[in-house]
């Protein structure tokens, strides 16, 4: 496949010319880039010939058991049913993430983007769904864009649970930034479940603002070659992140999950903990990074990486990383990779429980972990559920 | 019902069971004994057929449909199935698999392999009811994760809520009295004795008396460096209470 250089996207429709501008100044990631050196975009990511447009074939969505839902087709709403204090509506592009490459192109060629906004006070307590389905013919790139504010003590739990087309191969490209304020609680759980043949880039952008909590949990299940980038930034006192996220991957599917967290005021805190489940001759790619600058004291930040291997071809790179200036913060990281322990199997197996169904369990259960703080035991099931259907694929777990 | 003849198994090519020969008849408990590191619980962990574990001399042959089965071809969820059962002397935590799910998934699959009919939720819910009773759990054991963060005790109790839920025809308990406080340990006991019947077996790996207090062995066995140096009554716990393991050893 041939290199992929900005100078490809010019045949396409540019929207914001000052986000291209940027996408041409930063230009394509290859390897040479070190946050980008796992998932080399500039060979791994085809050349789109066009955007694609909501009057594509509509995705066929399963049953999602919750009222409050948003659809979206190749970014365009499609239709909404929202509770009282949350609206949405288009809004123009203004900002984007300008050291991020693929939030630029996001931001250069979108042809739509939206607003949702929580008002102050608002308390909902079922889980609204965003779901976002991209639909395409081949050498398409479907695009995404999405503001999210949560006003100050609103609480909410928010899904946005990715889909596509079957059976062609186009890039998706997702772009949400949520800002929550003061005293919110914002539950943020982000489930892409892609056909094989996507390639996928993803960005989260997150804004927490003084005592306010935010819980992000991603679950990557689909998708050819997946990279996306999370940015925290947490701007004020008390101001707490929690990042959780859980990778399952089979065939040569390659998954990559990196993570920044800017301490940017003293009493912030943040927690992760991502885990991956890798098998046949999948690739996964874990890089967190924490950062603390000088004035940021009394920081706590933890950040673990576990990995399970179920074959030998199977690989996991995982990169904690921690850059701290300020001198009276507690910063803890570690990562684990490993297989399935025989006496583990064992014990499931000596109760009648076949092999290759003890595996799906305990790997079942090295998973679950990461979804603990999704809120909600019916929405945690819908999600743990997803989840299982992937390991219960044919193609995963031959042990 | 079960029948072992010079059994010799390695791990890793150390060679831990040396020439084991056993006979376990229907209806019959046996205790075994022995110091630490005699090949007490490897002998248990090879009969339920754990892999890591190599047979290399002897059999074990084991009644099915009236029918002694040599087990060497039989992965251990098929001796599960057909009625083995090994209490661990250190049960796994699983998290993130619920017990009640466990049970109900071990349960129903034996169920189906011995042509009895499954159960739905509320039905193995009401099966278990005076299971749990009988052990003095909490029921809200069954939704907690498998074995995680249960004390040593709660662990030993739920792994004989597993045996009575699957009504082994062998049941090989591997020092099922280890960490047990003395109520625990009657509790446990009595739910052995419950299951006891003259149907099935029991094997009782323990190196102590206090055990055999409550549960009453019809033979002793003494292991040592991984052969039987010693059989007899129940009177050979009591003898070895009081002597140690010297008298047999030199």
């Amino acid at each position: 496949m041939d290199v992929l250089t900005t100078e490809a996207f010019k045949g396409l429709e540019i929207k914001n010319q000052k986000a291209f501008q940027q996408f041409e100044k930063c230009g394509i990631p290859d390897k040479t880039w070190e946050r980008w050196q796992y998932t080399d975009i500039s060979k791994k990511y085809p050349a789109p010939k066009k955007i694609a447009l909501e009057n594509n074939t509509e995705v066929k969505v399963d049953e999602v058991p919750f009222t409050h839902q948003v659809v979206f087709l190749n970014g365009h709403l499609q239709n909404s049913n929202l509770p009282e204090g949350v609206s949405l509506e288009e809004c123009s592009i203004d900002s984007w993430d300008q050291e991020n490459p693929m939030d630029c192109l996001n931001a250069s060629f979108c042809e739509k983007s939206y607003k949702l906004n929580v008002k102050r006070n608002t308390v909902v307590k079922d889980p609204i769904i965003l779901i976002q389905t991209y639909s395409s013919q081949s050498e398409e790139m479907g695009l995404s864009r999405l503001q999210i504010h949560v006003e100050a003590f609103a609480e909410l739990s928010l899904v946005e649970y990715s889909i596509s087309s079957a059976g062609r191969e186009f890039v998706v490209n997702n772009s949400v930034r949520v800002r929550s304020d003061e005293n919110s609680v914002v539950h943020f759980t982000q489930i892409q479940n892609f056909d094989v043949k996507i390639k996928s880039l993803g960005q989260l952008k997150i804004e927490v603002g003084k005592n306010a909590l935010f819980y992000s949990t991603t679950v990557n299940l689909g998708a050819d070659t997946n990279r996306q980038n999370i940015l925290a930034e947490l701007n004020d006192f008390g101001a707490t992140a929690h990042l959780n996220g859980v990778f399952a991957l089979t065939g040569s599917q390659h998954n990559d999950v990196y993570t920044q967290i800017h301490h940017n005021r003293p009493n912030t805190y943040s927690h992760q903990l991502y885990k991956g489940i890798l098998d046949q001759e999948s690739r996964g790619v874990f890089a967190g990074m924490i950062y603390v600058p000088k004035d940021s004291q009394k920081i706590n930040s933890e950040q673990l990486s576990k990995n399970i291997l179920l074959s030998k071809k199977a690989r996991i790179h995982t990169l904690p990383m921690l850059e701290i200036y300020a001198d009276d913060v507690k910063c803890a990281h570690g990562a684990t990779v490993g297989q399935l322990s025989e006496d583990e199997i064992f014990y499931l197996t000596s109760r009648g429980i076949k092999e290759e169904k003890a595996k799906k369990l305990l790997c079942q259960g090295f998973g679950i972990e990461a979804l603990e703080e999704i809120k909600g035991a019916e929405l945690r099931k819908w999600v743990t559920d997803i989840v299982l259907k992937k390991l219960e694929q044919e193609d995963f777990g031959h042990f | 019902m079960i029948k072992i003849e010079n059994l010799h198994a390695t791990i890793n090519d150390n060679e831990i069971l040396n020439g084991i020969n056993l006979e376990v008849k229907r209806g019959e408990v046996h205790a075994i004994m022995g110091p630490n590191g005699s090949g007490k619980s490897t002998l248990s962990k090879v009969i339920a057929g754990h892999p890591s574990y190599e047979v290399t001399e002897g059999s074990i042959q084991y009644d099915i449909n009236g029918k002694a089965t040599d087990l060497s071809e039989f992965e251990p969820d098929e001796r599960a199935k057909e009625g083995i059962f090994l209490s661990f002397q250190y049960p796994i935590e699983v998290p993130g698999v619920s017990n009640f799910d466990f049970l109900r998934e071990s349960f129903n699959t034996v169920c189906t392999h011995q042509g009895a009919s499954q159960m739905d939720e509320v039905e193995f819910r009401e099966f278990l009811k005076p299971k749990i009773e009988m052990l003095g759990m909490n029921p809200s054991f069954l939704d907690r994760a498998l074995n995680q963060g249960f004390s040593g005790g709660e662990k030993k109790k739920n792994e004989i809520l597993q045996m009575a839920v699957l009504n082994p025809r062998l049941a090989l308990l591997d020092e099922t009295d280890s960490g047990l406080d003395i109520d625990a340990l009657q509790t446990v006991a009595q739910g052995v004795n419950k299951l006891r019947s003259k149907y099935n077996s029991i094997v009782l790996i323990t190196h102590y008396q206090r055990l055999l207090d409550y549960i009453k062995p019809d033979y002793v066995h003494v292991l040592h460096e991984g052969k039987i140096i010693k059989s007899g009554g129940p009177e050979l716990a009591l003898e070895l209470e009081s002597k140690g393991y010297d008298w047999l050893i030199n």
